[in-house]
């Protein structure tokens, strides 16, 4: 090569470098506009307690080569007269519980598939917290390193919405809510119109005097500067002027409709008589009747009830409801589609209204009960477990489905991502009569759901134990998702490897816990799983 | 005019390293896309509802009637104790009327006295901050109480620069304005505008 054909080859090398990086930077300035610098929406729903995820998303012969189970009757996901069993339905290359199979209900009166969900969901079970405890494990969840940031947290400080973090003013929602700037969870009320609620504080009876403006600039460089972390301060108030100035639109109709909506899919889920007068095969067909034995008693708030022998499964929930789940789907569609928060917090309330005639442990025999289920399912029987778990993923199934519908229709789906927790999973008792019915707390069989835009097709990741030999967990037999260790550290998985994974999904690689494996990852727009997920 | 493609690149990220310090501040990423950790900020500490409160009483009050700013008060700061923090006890000097009340036990409810004594930064917060800035600033008896706290002021003249320092003080006692808040509040040709600007800055909530 002579020096002129070596100049022209470097030449054209450097010409090309140099146009990749420009247009390179030219895309990826655009992508970042688009994205207005900010996170991916960020929603979690909590389900406090813990409740047993099995009928739901707690899969544990996911793929069609995994071993079967060996069955503990707590797993279970289907009923055949009192006989509680572990049946799956095929979707997509994939085996999920029964439930999956069957419709739910719309928000305008009709119907859809509960599987729709399935195609922009993925599981990440098989991780542990390491330590038992509902409060600690309930923070890990979403604060993996406990005493920093949590996910919610982490959006606020990178997010430029007018607010950082919101949460329903609704139990112990925002135990684990920690931002590093000293962003706040803004909590809403939920009575009357929460989205009147989150917007009224930005209400003015009359426009902002223009004399403001020149007020705010006047002391934007002392507040800035003066204090460690008032910049925070001054851009919180920054984006309060802003938001004040525009306007705050009413938001009553908006609230009405969309709450009307919500309402129609979960009650007509819930309720299984309304979609099918048959009831639902496996779950509320009218031959499933309790025998009275503790395989039907239920964990409900202040009370453990077995229902009495005779009485029909379908008519227990034929009033049932899913109080303020609503509500909470209703606040999440509007802050999203209008951008408003970086990340929202929501700890439903449980399947409620459940009635029955029954024994309660404190109370005696009760001619007709009307109860919450409880999350903490210490001595839920399998049977009562199936029924009442079922209704409540249908009704949460529903409304997820109704808020996915939304936000696609709005194109703000690719940018959210919906985290479903719980305290932990659950670790089965061996179901053995007389009392030996119920499921303890499965710190080292957790499991997690994200839903989103990104999510193309159903996907499970983590390594779980088919029926690991634990001298920890002797009481619980049989195959229950004990966490196993994946390829990339030789260790079971931990909150960090979630939290991470879900950082990653939200557009937040710079996260506390990057360094950890991630479970997920984004490849060409779409999440693929890390590691083929196993059972060991 | 030569130097023109090298300033290309610059603005475009694509100069060699040595010339990346030469990008001007607003050419910068924002923070929030930053691939790199960030440290974490200092958290600052907020006065609380009742210590707004007391600020805006202390500098708006008319002499005598001590109850004038108490309605726009109650219901920008005084009833969001979630945004500002001051939880309530059964010995909350207003009678329990900016609390829930359990009526059963005849105390205050348990969702108002677990509340947090302080409260960190948010949007809603500034907002109702502000509009309680913007509602008293617009009742002149409410600005003429400020300018008579300032020696020399009258409410009707144009701020000289000595009294804008003293009205600053107001808000930010013991603290001394730098020359560029001196310059900003100086170009303010009424008492309206300054004392505006001085109670929507946010700084003087810090404790």
């Amino acid at each position: 090569m002579n020096r002129r054909d070596f100049l022209r080859a470097g030449g054209a090398a450097v010409l090309t470098q140099l146009t990749s990086c420009i247009v390179g930077g030219l895309i990826r300035k655009a992508v970042a506009e688009a994205m207005g610098l900010n996170p991916r929406n960020y929603v979690n729903i909590h389900l406090e307690g813990g409740p047993n995820r099995f009928t739901f998303d707690h899969w544990l012969q996911a793929k069609p080569g995994d071993p079967a189970l060996d069955y503990n009757p707590h797993v279970a996901t289907y009923l055949s007269g009192n006989t509680p069993s572990y049946q799956l339905t095929s979707y997509r290359g994939l085996q999920v519980p029964w439930l999956w199979q069957f419709d739910v209900a719309t928000g305008n009166g009709g119907r859809r598939k509960m599987s729709d969900l399935l195609d922009h969901m993925a599981v990440i079970r098989g991780y542990s917290t390491g330590a038992d405890g509902h409060t600690g494990n309930l923070m890990k969840q979403t604060q993996p390193v406990p005493g920093g940031v949590n996910l919610a947290g982490l959006c606020a400080d990178r997010g430029s919405r007018l607010l950082g973090a919101i949460a329903a003013d609704l139990g112990i929602v925002g135990l684990g809510f920690k931002s590093g700037k000293g962003f706040a969870q803004v909590k809403v009320p939920l009575s009357g119109n929460a989205v009147g609620n989150l917007l009224g504080d930005f209400k003015t009876d009359a426009p902002l005097p223009a004399s403001l403006d020149t007020a705010v600039r006047a002391l934007a460089t002392y507040s800035e500067s003066d204090y460690p972390g008032s910049d925070i301060l001054k851009k919180d108030m920054d984006r309060a002027v802003d938001k004040m100035r525009q306007g705050v639109a009413e938001v009553d109709g908006y609230w009405s409709g969309a709450l009307a909506r919500y309402k129609t899919a979960i009650a007509n889920s819930v309720r299984p008589q309304i979609l099918y007068p048959g009831g639902i095969p496996g779950l509320t067909t009218g031959d499933l009747v309790s025998d009275g034995s503790n395989s039907y008693r239920l964990s409900c708030y202040a009370s453990t009830t077995v229902i009495a022998a005779g009485y029909p499964l379908a008519a227990c929930v034929q009033n049932a409801e899913l109080t303020y789940l609503a509500e909470l789907f209703a606040l999440s569609e509007y802050v999203i589609v209008n951008d408003l928060a970086g990340a929202i917090e929501l700890f439903p309330l449980l399947l409620n209204n459940i009635t029955f005639p029954g024994t309660s442990t404190f109370n005696g025999p009760q001619t007709q009960t009307t109860t919450l289920m409880a999350g903490d399912e210490h001595l839920s029987g399998p049977a009562g477990t199936i029924m009442m778990g079922s209704m409540l993923y249908r009704g949460l199934a529903a409304g997820l489905l109704e808020l996915v519908t939304a936000l696609k229709a709005a194109g703000a789906f690719e940018r959210t991502v919906i985290h479903i927790t719980g305290d932990f999973g659950r670790t089965p008792r061996s179901g053995q009569a007389p009392d030996q019915n119920g499921a303890d707390h499965g710190w080292d069989s957790c499991v997690t759901s994200v839903i989103s835009g990104l999510i193309k097709s159903p996907l499970v990741a983590g390594n779980i134990y088919k029926n690991k030999y634990d001298p920890m967990f002797s009481s619980y037999p049989g195959s229950w998702g004990q966490a196993a260790p994946m390829s990339a550290t030789g260790l079971p998985a931990s909150p960090v490897n979630v939290g991470a994974t879900i950082a990653h999904l939200l557009g937040i690689d710079d996260n506390p816990w990057n360094f950890n494996p991630k479970m997920l990852q984004i490849v060409n727009g779409s999440v693929q799983v890390v590691e083929e997920a196993k059972v060991l | 005019m030569k130097y023109l493609p090298l300033v290309f690149l610059v603005l475009t990220g694509c100069a060699p390293n040595m010339f990346m310090s030469w990008r001007p501040r607003t050419m910068q990423t924002d923070q929030h896309s930053m691939s790199k950790i960030n440290p974490t900020q200092s958290v600052i500490l907020l006065g609380n509802r009742d210590y707004v409160e007391s600020v805006l009483k202390q500098v708006f009050t008319p002499t005598g009637n001590e109850t004038f700013l108490n309605a726009i008060l109650k219901q920008q700061i005084r009833n969001k104790m979630g945004l500002f923090g001051g939880s309530c006890t059964n010995y909350t000097s207003e009678g329990l009327t900016d609390c829930t009340r359990d009526d059963a036990l005849a105390v205050v409810a348990e969702s108002d006295s677990l509340i947090s004594n302080t409260q960190p930064t948010s949007a809603p917060r500034e907002a109702r901050r502000v509009n309680a800035c913007v509602q008293i600033t617009s009742l002149p008896e409410a600005v003429s109480a400020a300018v008579a706290k300032i020696s020399g002021a009258n409410a009707g003249a144009r701020p000289a620069s000595p009294q804008v320092a003293s009205a600053f003080q107001l808000f930010y006692p013991g603290r001394a304005p730098d020359a560029n808040v001196m310059r900003a509040l100086s170009a303010l040709s009424t008492w309206h505008d300054v004392l505006l600007a001085l109670c929507s800055s946010p700084g003087w909530q810090i404790l």
